[in-house]
């Protein structure tokens, strides 16, 4: 297979042109049509004035007009950047001038940012009359695809350039079932994960069914429409377990983002199915492993043995590898890693190291190479020369009666460092002052010291828990 | 002392000795003792260690937002003396 990503698209629309490539309202678009209206699409924004390298915003909520947008730019060789239109002004504007965006690609409506606006005309510029593909050469493989955006440790947010190889790399280092199949994300396609699963469907031919819809009918869906694969986010997979329909026998679930805990793993496989996937990557690596029920059987906090392709080593401090089950630093070498942060100097120094990336991830490996989880360090909490992980304290709580998701976290004091926190999402009958005995009892000196009901835990749209939303919060008094 | 400011910062001196994990519970005496504003009860006697300190000055902080360092409380070692020093201090504002 060539690791082209358009080539890779060209092979598939044309060897597959009967199979489904989108579903979504206005029905059924397959390979064959698909392919042809991105190389148009791609040939009207040539002659619209984008060139090759030209970075280019997509501002488009519609569902299929912006897989078609985002292919038509891949064909360009412009390198893109969601903007999304449900972004305040200022957000957006920062993407524009951090990114370099020469143009933004737009749906009828839309507003002007800081970059000249192109709104094309999908009817008449993918219809079957217009030229057949861009002039432009097919771009090289090394020539960046995307510019993925996220939260940085430093209040900023990291740019992140992906190159076509990587692109085709990561899709294929993706965890999937069956080689084809219905994959539904359940996201806008304005966020980065459906976004990016939406892209790699596209590239290794697998199906994306394109519906919005309410957490409530998601089983329905998932009949109707025959999906094979449910990606969701933890928020989502919460949202299910309360849902009385079950999605269909034999369906896989993928919950990537954050490690889920023990209790919402077990509610999840009772209340909807026991084949449920937790996967563990990073934007700048991709998906780094991936665990199922046989590892969390055997290890409760297991995120799976690395994918095939994936190297990864627990490192100390000083880069020196740690021995099976001591708990260290990640350091993983994926095959459509990244290389850097654009216009990042000093984090890319700090995250890439000796053709590593080591983005802070603490973990350890068991004897038998299944990763098992141990936080972010720079998560840690610090209070009096005490450090304390968040995954210390969440683990504990987790084996509480009625906790059903909770997030440990640091309230800033001037005098101790970090008071450590917990937010709990617990059912009606979870007892808080209960709880923080309970913790105090088995982490002493390193438990919370206060315990907060919410009716949700924040994450972000990766579904990392926003610790830092809590921590302002607590700041201000919210908690007192 | 008895100012409706020292009473009410009593309370949360109250408050924070009871929570405290590195302090046992106190006889009913002691108790009885702590409870009337007139009395005052020192916090060695209530068996207050450098850890009980670091506790007792994380629950005010995190119930009251009070900063506190444990210095601050081996100056002021009881509980009328607590109260006095911080409606003061939240006086001067």
């Amino acid at each position: 297979m060539d690791s082209s990503l358009l080539v890779n698209f060209r092979n598939i629309c044309g060897q597959h042109p009967e199979r489904p490539a989108l579903i979504d309202a206005q029905g059924v678009l397959a390979f064959g049509e698909y392919g042809a209206q991105v190389f148009r699409l791609a040939a009207w924004l040539e002659r619209h004035g984008l060139r090759p390298g030209d970075v280019v915003g997509i501002s488009i909520a519609d569902e299929r007009r912006h897989m078609l947008a985002s292919l038509a730019l891949l064909r360009l060789g412009c390198p893109q950047v969601n903007i999304a239109s449900h972004d305040p002004p200022s957000a957006r504007q920062a993407l524009v001038a951090r990114c370099g965006i020469a143009a933004v690609l737009a749906d009828e409506g839309e507003r002007s940012d800081a970059a000249p606006l192109i709104v094309p005309d999908f009817e008449q510029a993918t219809s079957a009359r217009a030229a057949g593909d861009a002039a432009a050469p097919v771009p090289g493989d090394e020539a960046v695809a995307s510019l993925f955006t996220g939260s940085g440790t430093t209040g900023t947010f990291k740019v992140i350039p992906i190159s076509h190889r990587s692109t085709m790399l990561q899709a294929r280092t993706r965890s999937m079932v069956s080689q084809t199949g219905v994959e539904y994300v359940p996201s806008p396609v304005e966020f980065l994960y459906p976004k990016k699963h939406r892209l790699r469907s596209a590239v290794t031919g697998y199906t994306s069914l394109l519906q919005a819809a309410d957490h409530s009918e998601i089983p329905e869906i998932c009949r109707r429409f025959g999906v094979s694969l449910l990606r969701l986010s933890p928020a989502q997979a919460q949202s299910l377990i309360e849902v009385a329909d079950r999605v269909p026998e034999g369906i896989a679930v993928y919950v990537g983002g954050s490690r889920i805990s023990g209790p919402m793993r077990a509610a999840f496989r009772n209340r909807q199915t026991p084949l449920l996937y937790v996967e563990y990557g990073a934007t700048e690596c991709g998906n780094i492993a991936v665990a199922g029920p046989d590892t969390h059987e055997r290890y409760p906090d297991g995120v799976g043995k690395p994918l095939p392709g994936v190297d990864l080593r627990i490192v100390d401090d000083t880069g020196r590898e740690l021995p099976p089950d001591v708990e260290g630093l990640i350091r993983i070498r994926t095959p459509g890693m990244a290389s850097g942060y654009l216009g990042d100097e000093e984090l890319t120094a700090k995250m890439f190291r000796d053709g590593w990336f080591q983005g802070g991830d603490r973990g350890a490996l068991t004897g038998d190479g299944v990763l098992v989880f141990g936080g972010r360090a720079d998560d840690m909490m610090i209070l009096n020369s005490i450090n304390i992980f968040p995954s210390e304290i969440e683990k504990v709580a987790e084996g509480f009666p009625g906790v059903i998701e909770c997030a440990a976290f640091p309230m800033r004091s001037p005098v101790h460092g970090d008071i450590p926190m917990l937010a709990v999402v617990g059912a009606e009958a979870c007892d808080l002052k209960a709880l923080m005995s309970y913790c105090r009892e088995r982490l002493g000196i390193r438990a919370p010291r206060k315990v907060i009901g919410l009716p949700e835990i924040p994450r972000n749209a990766q579904g990392k828990v926003v610790r830092r939303d809590l921590s302002a919060r607590a700041s201000q008094g919210e908690f007192q | 002392m008895t100012s409706p400011a020292f009473l009410a910062m009593r309370e949360k001196v109250l408050a924070a000795i009871e929570a405290n994990p590195a302090v046992g519970p106190g006889s009913p005496a002691m108790l009885e003792r702590m409870n009337d504003p007139a009395r005052d009860c020192g916090f060695e006697e209530l068996g207050f260690d450098s850890l009980a300190r670091m506790e007792f000055c994380i629950f005010l902080e995190t119930e009251f937002g009070i900063t506190l360092t444990s210095g601050e409380v081996e100056t002021r070692p009881s509980i009328n003396a607590m109260a006095a020093y911080l409606a003061e201090a939240s006086a001067a504002g």
